[in-house]
């Protein structure tokens, strides 16, 4: 118990220097990032959950490999968020023939238009609602991708730089362009957001 | 399964399979090479625009404003674009080298290809300005086949009699008239025009290279109407070590004239 509560307190660089000696303490930080990981993998991939396992468990061991690599100067969340990334999108092809799933049931998929539109005065009903998590789900992964990572997983610019590999700037125009492409696609259907 | 039995199941793979983190030195070598590869396009980069813009000062722009029937048209041919299509080439090549490197993929796209642009042309010019350029074109054209091919440069235009360009060497001289071989080892009797002109300071000696302007007559005859002295610009395949020998040739080819020609002879600019 003394142990886990001394695992805890340690940061992810210290917990890394351990891991790199010891695959137990491994365990530690995979304990710290296996959720966050799980379903990040489970809103860009849409997958079931076995088969978002399946991916997990690749890429701790990926992680693990690759730790002699990784970057201090960098989050270690930047850079596990980047090796999951690269696996799903390395995988797509295999990923793309599994059958999909809805996103989110939880509905934290609503982050992304929040912080725009009043979803309670904005959004005349539930079938609006559906509406845009069926756009959302529909737009290329480019898009989806720095959209999930802005609103829903809270990642600063920084952040999403480091896990996509893409200049700050670039990430923005993505995220106009996706809210943009949300927007049209809405109109299409009926109905304004932004 | 659970996230609990994931972490046990991956630690348990990690043990039994003996996978080991990958050593730190293979991720430095590899952060390495793509530097390495990066500088090692940009100086071939810095090359070739050395290379280019000593072709650029090849050129007789003058030439062109001279030559019959608007040889503008002509000028496109001459320009460096096989330099410049390297030039691309190596660019691509440092654009995707940069983005390999670990903080690569910080900078946007047009800052890394402006910095290109402004590093080789800045140190290409200084390159060109030791003589760098002419070092690479030179190595290119004695060594490379297919160069001369794509990068024919001046003396190919003033190989080109029927449309009004010549260029040799001077055998001799007269107060009308002078002989010269050419670029191809063929004789020439230049006959000058009523109202010919002639641009550069002109102290016609024997051996000089002129370059002229004017008709083919026919019979390996030319009448001059533009006479260009550019020593400033020499061209590929007059270099003296190349013509060894003509001297000899040229002389027993006018031995059967009966004109008398003057041995020297100097022209005031017009």
């Amino acid at each position: 118990m003394k142990i886990k509560e001394d695992l805890e307190k340690k940061t992810d660089q210290q917990l890394v220097e351990l891991a790199k000696k010891d695959p137990e303490m491994f365990g530690a930080l995979m304990d710290r990032y296996q959720k966050p990981l799980f379903f990040y993998i489970k809103r860009i991939s849409q997958l079931s959950n076995d088969d978002v396992e399946d991916l997990l468990q690749d890429i701790f061991v990926k992680i693990y490999l690759n730790i002699n690599g990784y970057n201090c100067q960098m989050k270690f969340s930047s850079w596990a968020y980047r090796i999951s990334h690269n696996h799903v999108v390395d995988n797509f092809r295999k990923i793309a023939a599994r059958p999909k799933i809805a996103l989110n049931e939880d509905d934290s998929w609503l982050k992304i238009i929040r912080s725009d539109v009043d979803l309670e005065k904005d959004l005349a009903n539930k079938q609006d609602m559906g509406a845009i998590r069926d756009i959302i789900e529909k737009m290329p992964l480019k898009y989806r991708e720095v959209l999930i990572l802005r609103f829903i997983e809270d990642k600063d610019y920084e952040e999403i730089m480091d896990i996509l590999q893409k200049p700050k700037g670039t990430v923005a125009t993505l995220i106009a362009r996706g809210k943009k492409m949300i927007q049209k696609e809405a109109k299409k259907k009926g109905f304004e957001i932004f | 399964m659970t996230m609990k039995n994931l972490i046990e199941k991956t630690v348990s793979k990690l043990k039994s399979e003996h996978i080991k983190p990958l050593p730190r030195w293979r991720f430095v070598a590899v952060n390495f090479l793509y530097w390495f590869l990066v500088v090692l396009a940009a100086v071939f980069s810095i090359l070739a625009v050395a290379a280019g813009i000593h072709l650029l000062f090849q050129i007789d722009w003058e030439a062109f404003r001279y030559a019959p029937g608007g040889g503008w048209r002509n000028l496109f041919f001459y320009l460096p674009y096989l330099w410049l299509m390297i030039l691309v080439g190596l660019g691509f090549l440092v654009f995707h080298f940069v983005r390999k490197t670990q903080q690569g993929y910080r900078h946007r796209n047009l800052v890394i290809i402006l910095s290109f642009l402004a590093l080789v042309t800045a140190v290409g010019s200084a390159a060109n300005f030791v003589k760098m350029g002419k070092i690479v074109d030179d190595f290119a054209y004695h060594q490379l086949p297919f160069y001369r091919d794509f990068m024919p440069g001046m003396e190919h235009m003033w190989q080109r009699p029927e449309e009004g360009f010549l260029a040799g060497r001077i055998v001799s001289m007269g107060q009308s008239k002078m002989s010269i071989i050419d670029l191809k080892n063929s004789a020439w009797e230049v006959v000058f025009s009523q109202d010919m002109q002639t641009r550069g300071v002109l102290d016609l000696n024997k051996n000089e290279i002129v370059r002229i302007i004017g008709k083919d007559q026919g019979e390996n005859v030319f009448e001059a109407t533009v006479l260009i002295f550019a020593p400033e610009h020499p061209m590929r395949g007059f270099e003296d070590d190349e013509r060894g020998g003509y001297r000899e040739k040229d002389e027993r080819n006018f031995k059967n004239r009966k004109e008398d020609f003057s041995e020297s002879f100097e022209m005031e600019l017009r």
